[in-house]
């Protein structure tokens, strides 16, 4: 586990994922997604059993997907940003 | 010129079609057709009087502000010729000047407008203004049909006095939708403009920002959707000297390597019928149309619009093919003659057997449904035939005529039939039949609706069985449905927002504003935007709640429960709270709104990442020395040199697809009053080959997806 980035912490600038004005690195929407992203690997760890990276890469790569999570997906996986990194607010 | 000492007698019509079918209906051959100016007026003899028909274009009168000028909040309002207010609507001066002349010369009055709240409130407004108050001297006819027999009894039965009440309800409903929609829809251009930005039209209203709200409320959850993987296990398996495509019993597995594991075991190996069920469903007829239904049916067997749907059925109505179809009824009340109708339907080649055949099984009524409306049946064939009838209007005359058979037909009745198989593992397989027994009112509906079969080969508990192979199939929770027009008038419809016959316009409005996009709704950024800040500041305005409550208050004005005028106060106080709030915070909302229009503006211009240099985004840029626009990369600076011309005319918006032969994006052009087609951005893709060659626009079609 690395440190934790605080997805919501004061401004920062722009969100990584979508240039939007954000208080943290990532906009609402996006750090809503990122947090959904995490708290669903243990889902699909338990029964597809995958890890981490390869969780992203079939999340990012799935039609039903939402657009919003496939975008923190491929984001997260570009940041190489491990489980855990995501901090809750 | 007065002929003679007759009474002369006025009846207005909302269409010009109606108008023509009244005047015949009631004058027969006895009809003189003349003309003031470009309105049809249509005089005869009728009992004694000197009757004359005329036409209204819809409404002449409107809702506009009090005064010059554009401020808010305002809430002083007026009810004026609509040409003065709306630019589309230039051609209603002469319209009003044709009936304020023929007023002058009559001594009663009759509004045989359509009998519903737009129809009452378009008589009184006409009677009240341009018939200088003869309002209070007018009778009012009532018919759902346009057919002569109706239209007869409508005359020879109307009422001594105006529907005041219904009237009165549009006119609030009008007077409300007025007072938000211009309140809110100024603030927010105004609190935009104040940013610096330039011009962008925005608006805001009663019915149309809840709508707007629970379309981006599902965006986002589609958005945020985040698949689960699960696996379903099927299996092909030897029964009953037959092959059945079977289940594993218990649905879903959690587990990738369970669900392996099953499969593996289960493949090849033999089993034994654990049970058999049987049972018969019984499918009733389907009710005759309201028109919600009616909309939704269109849009999934012709995937027509719910406003193309609404078009064409009220240009039936005018042909007096159907009844009147801005109803919410699901009922034919026993004052319709239905053998009359199902007789005139037997006239035609087509209709004729399902016809006779249900007149020869003495049933005469139809399955009727819980919805009703009082002023009007469930939207049902008049008997009259077409002679020639158009594309579209062939397909939704059609619906409605087998919809009306199938109301009258037996229920359909299917043998559904279940088998178990056990392995030895323990794992049980369930295989599905069902096959039809009788048809019943399906044979009238068809090809709209039909029953599936899928047999099963006999087998008795106990009989040996053998799984002759297994899978696992993975599979992944799905995102929320979007909405479909259709859908999203049907939600309208159970939260009571709009009625019947606006719902297919609001959420026009909501295409028109760039709030909403596609076939299968998706929310825009300007949509998402808009919802935003209005949930933010104004959270009453997307309230479902607030919405339903005025509407339930117009229909108290209509029963008689409530008064106009105290409800229309209720909604200028509940505006006005609206107005202060964003009053309060107007700087933060133009902030937010020039955030959002920026956000979309670059949106409409970027087209898709480059394929040249693979790490720009192709964007609608203008050349500064002839101000033409053309497809650039924002990479330029980096040396990325891609660019290629564009249409000059017609607005263009980027597809969101990729060309399949080039891989560059495809943009959608849409002139004025023109199909949009679909282009391929690159003017060197190979599909344009035919293009080139100058055979047309055949490049832009190959090229697009």
């Amino acid at each position: 586990m690395g440190r934790s980035r605080d997805l919501d912490a004061p401004a920062r600038g722009a969100c990584a994922v979508c240039g939007a004005p954000s208080g943290g690195s990532l906009c609402a929407r996006h750090s809503k997604a990122a947090r959904k992203i995490e708290a669903h690997f243990a889902t699909w760890r338990e029964r597809a059993g995958v890890e981490w990276e390869e969780y992203l890469r079939l999340v990012s790569e799935n039609d039903l997907s939402g657009a919003w999570i496939k975008e923190t997906a491929e984001y997260l996986l570009r940041s190489g940003m491990r489980f855990g990194q995501i901090s809750r607010p | 010129m007065r002929r003679g000492s007759l009474e002369r007698q006025l009846i207005i019509c909302e269409k010009p079609s109606a108008a023509e079918k009244i005047a015949f209906a009631l004058g027969g051959a006895g009809v003189r057709r003349s003309r003031r100016g470009k309105v049809p007026v249509y005089s005869f003899e009728l009992g004694g009087k000197e009757v004359t028909v005329v036409p209204s274009i819809g409404h002449l009168y409107a809702a506009a502000q009090q005064g010059p000028g554009w401020s808010f909040p305002m809430f002083s309002l007026v009810w004026v010729p609509i040409h003065e207010v709306e630019r589309r609507a230039s051609g209603a001066k002469a319209w009003i000047r044709a009936i304020s002349d023929l007023a002058a010369q009559a001594d009663s009055f009759v509004s045989a407008c359509d009998l519903d709240t737009e129809g009452s409130l378009i008589a009184y407004m006409i009677l009240l203004h341009a018939c200088h108050g003869a309002d209070s001297r007018a009778r009012r006819m009532r018919f759902s049909t346009l057919t002569r027999q109706d239209l007869q009894a409508a005359y020879a039965g109307m009422t001594s006095t105006l529907d005041y009440g219904v009237a009165e309800a549009g006119k609030a409903r009008h007077e409300l939708d007025w007072i938000f929609g211009v309140n809110i829809s100024r603030a927010l251009m105004d609190s935009y403009s104040r940013t610096g930005s330039s011009f962008e039209v925005l608006s805001a209203g009663r019915v149309q920002s809840p709508v707007l709200y629970a379309l981006a409320k599902r965006e986002a959850a589609i958005r945020l959707h985040l698949p689960d993987p699960f696996w379903l296990i099927g299996a092909e398996a030897e029964v009953g000297g037959g092959i059945v495509q079977a289940r594993l019993k218990g649905g879903k597995v959690l587990s990738k390597r369970e669900a392996e594991e099953i499969a593996s075991r289960c493949s090849g190996a033999k089993a034994v019928v654990s049970g058999i069920a049987e049972r018969e469903a019984v499918i009733p007829p389907p009710f005759p149309f309201d028109l919600g239904t009616l909309q939704s049916e269109a849009s999934r067997i012709f995937g027509f619009h719910p406003s193309r749907t609404q078009k064409i059925a009220e240009k039936l109505y005018l042909e007096a093919l159907i009844s009147y179809p801005r109803t919410a009824s699901q009922k034919i009340p026993p004052s319709i003659n239905c053998v009359q109708i199902l007789r005139g339907l037997a006239g035609s080649d087509y209709y004729r057997e399902m016809a006779e055949e249900i007149l020869a099984s003495g049933r005469t009524r139809p399955r009727e449904g819980k919805k009703s409306d009082p002023a009007h049946p469930a939207i049902h064939p008049t008997g009259a035939l077409p002679r020639s009838i158009g594309r579209d209007e062939g397909k939704v005359y059609d619906l409605v005529v087998k919809r009306f058979l199938a109301a009258f037909g037996e229920a359909a009745v299917q043998a559904q039939a279940t088998i178990e198989l056990e392995c030895g593992s323990g794992d049980v397989f369930v295989a599905d039949g069902r096959a039809t027994k009788e048809a019943g009112w399906t044979r009238y509906y068809k090809p709209y609706a039909f029953l599936k079969e899928a047999p099963l080969p006999k087998a008795s508990a106990g009989d040996e069985a053998k799984v002759l192979r297994a899978w696992a199939e993975g599979r992944f929770t799905a995102p929320p449905p979007r909405f479909t027009a259709s859908s999203a008038i049907r939600f309208m419809e159970r939260n009571g927002l709009g009625t019947k016959s606006t719902r297919a316009e609001v959420l026009d409005t909501l295409y028109r504003r760039g709030y909403i996009d596609g076939w299968k709704i998706s929310v825009t950024e300007l949509g998402f935007g808009v919802t935003r800040i209005l949930k933010k500041f104004f959270p009453d305005l997307v309230s479902i709640e607030l919405t339903r409550r005025l509407e339930e208050e117009i229909e108290g004005i209509g029963a008689g429960e409530r008064r106009a005028t105290e409800v229309v106060l209720k909604g200028i106080d509940l505006a006005k709270g609206v107005c202060e709030k964003m009053i309060d915070k107007y700087e933060e909302v133009g902030d937010e709104l020039s955030k959002v229009v920026r956000k979309l503006r670059e949106e409409r211009r970027t087209l898709g990442p480059c394929p040249e240099c693979k790490s720009g985004t192709l964007i609608i840029t203008h050349s500064r020395k002839s101000g033409k626009r053309f497809v650039g990369c924002n990479n330029y600076k980096n040396g990325c040199r891609v660019t290629m011309p564009l249409p000059q005319r017609g607005r263009i918006t980027p597809s969101k697809s990729t060309c399949k032969v080039c891989g560059y994006p495809i943009i959608e052009v849409r002139g004025l009053g023109k199909r949009p087609w679909r282009l391929c951005v690159n003017n060197r893709c190979g599909s344009k080959g035919s293009w080139q060659r100058g055979s047309g626009k055949a490049g832009s079609e190959d090229g697009a997806e």
